[in-house]
């Protein structure tokens, strides 16, 4: 019986590591797929991040480990000693003396005669007198514009930036319209002193003249103060332009930015 | 077949870890690179401008150490780059980092002024001798290059009429501030002077901003790169970064001329 027993526990035990085998068998594809399928997503999403990551790495990260790192404490000598030496003196007072000296000379080039202060992107003018800001207030400068023709002729409609002077004031000033005036209009270019080149009251009650034909003047045109709209020329309003006149004299001073 | 499988598998595991492990190496590589370049271009301005090399007086040593006389010395040397700006009848830039002020001049005239609401100053300037860098940054520096989005001059091209038939008086130009403003000096002594617009209400502005800033970010990766490739170690370049308000980043940008003159009073 014992035998017998013993016989049929082995054959059980044997046909259960089969059936267990089997088993194992029918799970193993599934399970190291679903693991590949992991490490193949694992691997996909750090090459994707290694991208960015190394773009972040030379673009911030180095930069920012440059900078990274305590600055140099400044360094200033406690030796009160030092301080107290004649030599220390003198150097410092020497020194102050020649600082005010520059500093004398710096302020020098700021006139103390009145003079106009233009900026041609904000279209705005300052007038000052005695170093200070007297009146400010809009106005038009050039327009930037590029005249192509057909031929080799061409202009370019800007303000000049610089330091200027005013050369001339006129009161009533007269234009004499140049070539481009015409050719803007698609109109023959008449002779150089041809009637039709001069216009009356289209330049305002005053012009002062800053050299190569650009003026300070008035305009008809009020409702363009404040823009680029110019062949060149400053313009203001009548009660701006007559202030300027006023204040402004021969060889004073316009700074064009 | 088993065996085939793992040996592939074994060298691609190997080959994986080889390029992961060159690229690691060259990542270390080139960030000790880039750092020697920093010391390296700290030693440079220490070596150049340090008083041993400029001064042939015999001023005593320990005044280059005290803060009085170094900032005298400042300040006297700004003065003197405005008068030498000044002298050249240029319109420059003047930048006092020191009260956050930055002003254009004419012939020693301040024409315009505005307030720097953001500083940032590349750490080497910290780094090196205070001396040194005033003495570096005591002479007007020159523009040599520029990079910006927007045009310095703003040429608009118009063909001129045949006759009066085809004439068409000017519109009202379209004065609506809608460009971001952001560019970069180059100064003649390696200095790069960042210049933001200050508002970034607008979310164009901002990406503008970023985008300006990462190509900017790329051009100087890509040259250290090549460098690096090439072991050689790539160039620090000092750098100074301000935000100011749009319209005169746009003022300052167009009014200084091409080669202009800056100065710094740091």
């Amino acid at each position: 019986m014992e035998e017998n027993n013993s016989k049929i526990e082995d054959e059980v035990t044997v046909s259960d590591i089969d059936s267990d085998q089997s088993n194992e068998n029918n799970k193993k594809p599934k399970r190291s797929g679903f693991i590949r399928f992991l490490r193949f997503l694992c691997f996909s999403i750090l090459s994707i991040l290694l991208i960015p990551a190394l773009v972040l790495f030379f673009l911030y990260v180095v930069p920012g480990i440059q900078e990274f790192g305590k600055g140099r404490t400044r360094i200033e000598i406690n030796d009160s000693l030092f301080k107290k030496e004649p030599i220390y003196k003198k150097q410092i007072a020497l020194l102050n003396k020649e600082h005010q000296k520059v500093s004398k000379k710096l302020e020098t080039f700021t006139p103390v005669q009145p003079y106009i202060v233009i900026s041609t992107t904000k279209n705005r003018f300052y007038l000052y007198q005695n170093k200070k800001m007297i009146r400010e207030g809009f106005c038009s400068s050039g327009s930037y514009i590029l005249l192509l023709t057909e031929g080799p002729k061409k202009w370019i409609f800007k303000t000049p930036k610089g330091k200027f002077k005013i050369l001339n004031k006129t009161i009533d000033p007269v234009w004499k319209k140049p070539d481009w005036a015409f050719v803007e209009e698609g109109l023959p270019i008449p002779s150089a002193n041809d009637d039709s080149r001069y216009e009356y009251g289209v330049l305002g009650d005053y012009a002062l003249s800053i050299g190569n034909d650009y003026m300070i003047h008035g305009t008809i045109w009020k409702r363009f103060l404040g823009m680029p709209v110019t062949h060149g020329c400053i313009r203001l309003n009548d009660d701006d332009l007559k202030v300027v006149y006023k204040t402004l004299d021969f060889g004073s001073k316009v700074y064009i930015y | 077949m088993g065996n085939n499988r793992n040996t592939a598998s074994l060298l691609i595991r190997i080959f994986l870890w080889g390029i992961a492990s060159i690229v690691f190496i060259f990542l270390g590589y080139y960030t000790v690179m880039s750092l020697i370049s920093t010391s390296r271009k700290i030693t440079e301005i220490n070596d150049n401008f340090s008083y041993k090399q400029i001064e042939k007086t015999t001023i005593d040593e320990r005044f280059f150490t005290d803060s009085t006389f170094v900032e005298l010395q400042k300040d006297k040397a700004f003065i003197q780059s405005r008068i030498a700006m000044a002298e050249t009848d240029s319109i420059g830039l003047s930048l006092n980092l020191k009260d956050s002020i930055a002003t254009l001049e004419i012939n020693g005239v301040v024409v315009h002024k505005t307030k720097i609401s953001y500083l940032r100053i590349c750490k080497a300037f910290n780094k090196a001798n205070s001396y040194a860098v005033a003495s570096m940054l005591s002479s007007a520096l020159n523009i040599v290059k520029d990079t910006a989005t927007i045009k310095k001059i703003p040429l608009q091209v118009k063909m001129a009429p045949k006759d009066t038939s085809e004439f068409k008086p000017d519109a009202i130009p379209d004065t609506s501030s809608f460009e971001p403003i952001n560019y970069i000096l180059e100064l003649n002594n390696g200095i790069r002077l960042f210049v933001y617009q200050q508002e970034l209400d607008k979310s164009e502005d901002l990406y503008n901003q970023i985008q300006f800033d990462i190509t900017d970010r790329i051009k100087n990766s890509c040259i250290a790169l090549q460098k690096v490739a090439r072991f050689e170690v790539p160039e620090y370049r000092l750098y100074i970064k301000i935000r100011i308000p749009k319209d005169d980043a746009k003022i300052i940008y167009r009014a200084i001329p091409r080669k202009g003159l800056v100065t710094i009073y740091w």
